[in-house]
């Protein structure tokens, strides 16, 4: 149980740092990154900074985690929707 | 010769390209007629029946859609940026508009026997009206865009645009499994492949035309005389004729950006967008765009299509804040063309603004690019090309 926080407390960790770098750190002003956090609305990401966020995902966890195939498979609703959490949920489960 | 109905929406950038090309058409001999709603959307550019060409006709489309329902679109579209935008369009907008609108344009079509019609590739009730009755239609891209994936990589996204264009068209009995609203056998493009991107194949009946922007007389007034006399360089910043949330902190932070510099700036905007009026600002709720373009240096701009290619004709580069619709996707274009640089229209700083219009201006490599696509554009042939294609389409 222990193990599985903190496991998650990492990737939380890598994926808001993936966030701040695609958005630029300037830009940041005094947002947190937290689960609740939306793409869209939140951090008003545009679809092209997701894709480059993708990329970043890919580079650092490498073939275990199909994010883009995970993203590309997902219905309009989702991608206006998709928070932090869905995201750690998801590389957890490849992970894991 | 021939009947042409151009079937449009109430929204300016998509009519103004069919004015000229329908300008075009009238010069060479044909009848011209529009079929739309007396008022915009959006904007304020006067009973569209006033603003035709000479011998063009105008026939108001009943609708549907009462005023309550545009208002509450125009109402709730400001809210509305980034991904959700595609949502709204469809849902809210281009599918609604196009139900509402069908039977006003079959009862056109009836009484009016057009030879071909042209339709609008996101105000589709022409083009369905068109197929029901197999009459020729062409179809008008007023955005490149339209032509390309909306959100690329996303492919379920893609699909669910697609079955909500099927649904619709089944919704009004077109027993068809691809979409009507592009025609399958003349779409013209505003564009040029080149600044779309070469990379992109497309069929041989997408005929790319450039930017359609002859035979225009715009009589909005303008201090040319105090835009003339200047000598610093000149900006150009617009977010067009739709309303944005978050437009008044966007043109503070203009404000911050250019006061007090070597730079004189002609800002679209309402007046109480602004807290003060700096000495070099013009501001101008409207402007004669087409006439003011060939007197600055650089543009900033959201992205609208018509603005973007309408400065890349006058060789400017530009400096883009994309906010929502397909503007990303023009952005993207604009970016990958070396004619201007990318900002994010909620988050740049004014310093970063004001860099940027300095590197437009100093680094030459913006502006040979801007002219490059302007070549290109010029070749494609403009409003005349368009009509002749329309032309092809009736014999």
């Amino acid at each position: 149980m222990i193990m599985e926080e903190s496991l998650k407390g990492n990737i939380l960790e890598t994926v808001a740092g993936f966030i701040r770098d695609v958005i630029g750190e300037d830009y940041m002003d005094d947002m947190d990154i937290v689960l609740e956090t939306t793409f869209a609305d939140d951090l008003e990401m545009e679809s092209i900074e997701i894709v480059e966020f993708a990329e970043k995902i890919r580079d650092h966890y490498g073939e275990r985690v199909d994010f883009a195939q995970w993203l590309s498979a997902m219905e309009l609703d989702a991608i206006i929707h998709l928070s932090v959490a869905e995201v750690v949920d998801y590389i957890d489960s490849c992970l894991t | 010769m021939g009947r042409f109905l151009f079937v449009v929406p109430p929204l300016a950038g998509h009519i103004n390209p069919t004015l000229s090309v329908g300008a075009q058409l009238l010069s060479c001999g044909h009848e011209v007629l529009w079929a739309g709603h007396e008022a915009l959307l959006v904007g304020g550019d006067g009973p569209l029946g006033d603003r035709l060409p000479k011998g063009g006709t105008f026939m108001a489309v009943e609708d549907n859609m009462g005023p309550e329902d545009y208002r509450k679109i125009v109402k709730k579209s400001p809210s509305v940026s980034g991904l959700q935008s595609l949502k709204f369009l469809y849902e809210d907008v281009f599918i609604p508009m196009a139900r509402g609108t069908m039977q006003g344009v079959a009862s056109i079509v009836e009484r009016v026997k057009p030879d071909v019609i042209i339709n609008d590739q996101q105000a589709f009730a022409g083009a369905v009206v068109a197929w029901q009755k197999k009459i020729p239609y062409a179809t008008f891209c007023t955005t490149s865009a339209g032509v390309q994936e909306p959100l690329e990589g996303f492919h379920r996204v893609n699909q669910w645009e697609h079955d909500r264009m099927i649904e619709f068209q089944q919704s009004v009995g077109v027993a068809c499994n691809e979409k009507v609203n592009t025609s399958a056998r003349l779409a013209v493009i505003f564009s040029s492949p080149l600044f779309v991107g070469e990379h992109c194949r497309f069929p041989d009946h997408y005929r790319f035309v450039g930017p359609s922007i002859t035979h225009r007389i715009d009589t909005t007034p303008f201090p040319f005389a105090r835009l003339k006399k200047t000598t610093t360089p000149k900006v150009l910043i617009s977010l067009g004729t739709v309303n944005q949330d978050h437009g008044k902190a966007f043109f503070s932070k203009i404000v911050e950006a250019f006061e007090h510099r070597d730079l004189t700036v002609v800002a679209v905007a309402p007046g109480d967008f602004f807290d003060r009026i700096p000495d070099n600002f013009i501001i101008r709720k409207r402007i004669p765009q087409l006439d003011v373009l060939p007197h600055v240096d650089c543009v900033v701009s959201h992205a609208g299509h018509n603005t973007v290619c309408e400065s890349l004709m006058n060789g400017l580069p530009l400096v883009v804040t994309p906010i929502k619709d397909d503007q990303s996707k023009v952005a993207s274009q604009v970016v990958a063309a070396g004619a201007g640089l990318r900002l994010k229209y909620r988050r740049f700083k004014p310093s970063d603004m004001h860099d940027a219009v300095m590197t437009l201006i100093h680094d030459p490599s913006y502006r040979e690019n801007a002219l490059r696509i302007k070549a290109s554009f010029v070749k494609a042939g403009g409003a005349e090309k368009a009509a002749r294609c329309l032309e092809e389409l009736k014999s």
